[in-house]
């Protein structure tokens, strides 16, 4: 039973948390039978007895864990019960406590409206300028990643087109194909060259894309020479090769004689008749058979492939043009802002 | 998803998500910026998000790069600040604009949570799928975004008089 002697160690043992629910119902008698204890509107911290009896669970933790930033544990229970009257979640027996506590409380009130003015009104005047770009018809989007790679893809291959021996002369330079010919020229040769040798044999096979050669028609009755393998020359090697490349061009020669020399049927790959290839080379060309359908593409159709597939992926403007004019050839090739153009005399 | 759907989304859900991120960034054209990445990237997903998940897959993406940016902008924004304070007058006082300078420095979080929350009346669950939270968490995120609005307005009703 609360009295007047025993009313004070109720009220601390109640801010304190300490009283069943049916001591705490015996004090809310007590204090309101007995007016002169209404003095504690003035100690609100005394009084939490209206906040606890609201049901606050749906803003405890329901984890076995919850970092403490992420509880309400240590709120005040006036700020919940403002939350939950501002985020509508209150029953309706504890809207009546709310509107008990807002009257007998001026500062709760105002508290209680302040939060309520929290409550962000939508800006309906604010819309997005020009929905229509949003809009789509079909078709098919390609992501910005792909069109980076896809560039980062061009460039590469422009870069790798570039290392190639048999690299094109887009910016003036002496062909490489030249250099390696007058290379070839100023090698020291093991035997003379004559009219009939054909032009394959003085060039380095391994290294470019052959030649086609294209074997004069024959006469059906002609009789083609025995030749007399006790007079075929014998070549003469005056210097020790110097390299790998140099030991491989004196052992092809002796076998590419005119006389003994098999000229490749229409129907024979090209590279059957090669001397072994390197395994960089094996593949090089197993790509271009594979990407291009032509194991020794030329530069300017490697170059066109793959820019109408850039062109393609990434709908960037893709031309090529091919002109002759005379003994003069003009290849052009526009991709997006980049552009080439190559001259060359037949 | 069909392109009918796309463009349905579209019209009902480019202004609520363009406030949504002029709110969140401040910044007209930035907030466009995101609106028509947030499309673009559920046009090229067209077959694989669902036309009643579009919306929160919208927000979710919208909320993401608001983050990120925010991550990127935290330090220069954290000194913009500073050098707000005090600039408050009796003539100025505006509620609604005090509101706004309130938001704006709500941690990133918050702000999203806060205004999915009143904009666009999303329940805690569907904020919690939006943002990656737990219906707890959003409960607790509301709860101090609210607190920090109501306690910044106080402040600026005292320093108003």
């Amino acid at each position: 039973m609360i009295n007047e002697h025993n009313i004070e160690a109720f009220l601390l043992d109640y801010a304190e948390g300490r009283l069943s629910a049916e001591q705490v119902t015996a004090l809310m008698v007590y204090l309101a039978q007995h007016p002169e204890w209404q003095l504690l509107d003035e100690l609100p911290s005394l009084r939490p007895e209206t906040a606890e009896s609201v049901d606050f669970s749906f803003l405890k933790k329901n984890n076995v864990f919850v970092p403490s930033e992420l509880t309400l544990e240590n709120e005040h229970p006036y700020d919940l019960m403002a939350v939950a009257a501002v985020e509508n979640l209150l029953t309706s027996d504890e809207k009546v406590k709310l509107n008990r506590e807002v009257k007998q409380n001026p500062s709760f009130e105002k508290q209680l409206s302040t939060y309520q003015s929290t409550v962000l009104k939508s800006e309906l005047e604010v819309v997005f300028p020009n929905p229509k770009v949003l809009k789509r018809k079909g078709g098919r989007t390609i992501p910005l990643t792909l069109i980076g790679l896809s560039s980062a893809a061009a460039i590469a291959f422009f870069i790798w087109i570039k290392t190639q021996p048999s690299a094109p002369n887009f910016i003036g330079k002496k062909p490489i194909e030249k250099e390696q010919n007058d290379n070839l020229n100023t090698r020291p040769n093991t035997r003379p060259k004559t009219q009939e040798t054909p032009d394959f044999v003085a060039k380095d096979l391994t290294k470019k894309s052959p030649i086609k050669f294209i074997p004069e028609q024959k006469q059906e009755n002609e009789i083609l020479p025995i030749p007399n393998i006790a007079e075929t020359p014998t070549p003469k090697i005056d210097l020790l090769p110097e390299n790998d490349a140099q030991k491989e061009d004196l052992a092809l020669q002796p076998e590419q004689t005119p006389e003994n020399v098999q000229l490749p049927s229409a129907n024979t790959s090209d590279y059957a008749a090669l001397p072994t290839l390197t395994p960089k080379e094996f593949i090089v060309r197993k790509s271009n058979e594979f990407i291009f359908g032509n194991p020794a593409p030329s530069d300017e159709e490697k170059l066109s492939s793959f820019s109408k597939a850039v062109a393609s992926t990434t709908g960037m403007d893709f031309e090529v043009r091919r002109s002759q004019k005379g003994s003069a050839s003009t290849f052009f090739l526009k991709l997006g802002f980049f552009s080439i153009e190559r001259k060359k005399s037949v | 998803m069909t392109v009918n759907d796309y463009n349905s989304c579209v019209d009902a859900f480019a202004d609520g998500l363009f406030r949504f991120a002029v709110k969140c960034t401040s910044d007209a054209e930035n907030a466009r910026d995101l609106v028509q990445e947030a499309f673009a990237k559920l046009w090229t997903k067209i077959h694989e998000v669902d036309a009643v998940k579009a919306k929160s897959y919208l927000f979710t993406t919208v909320n993401n790069a608001v983050i990120d940016q925010s991550r990127r902008l935290q330090h220069r924004r954290k000194f913009e600040n500073q050098l707000e304070v005090g600039s408050v007058t009796t003539e100025n006082f505006d509620l609604k604009q005090h509101l706004n300078d309130a938001l704006a420095r709500l941690p990133e979080i918050q702000k999203s949570v806060i205004l999915l929350r009143d904009y666009e009346g999303y329940s805690y669950q569907e904020i919690g799928e939006i943002t990656g939270l737990n219906e707890q968490q959003v409960k607790v995120y509301i709860f101090r975004a609210r607190k920090t609005l109501k306690e910044y307005l106080t402040n600026i009703e005292l320093l108003v008089g």
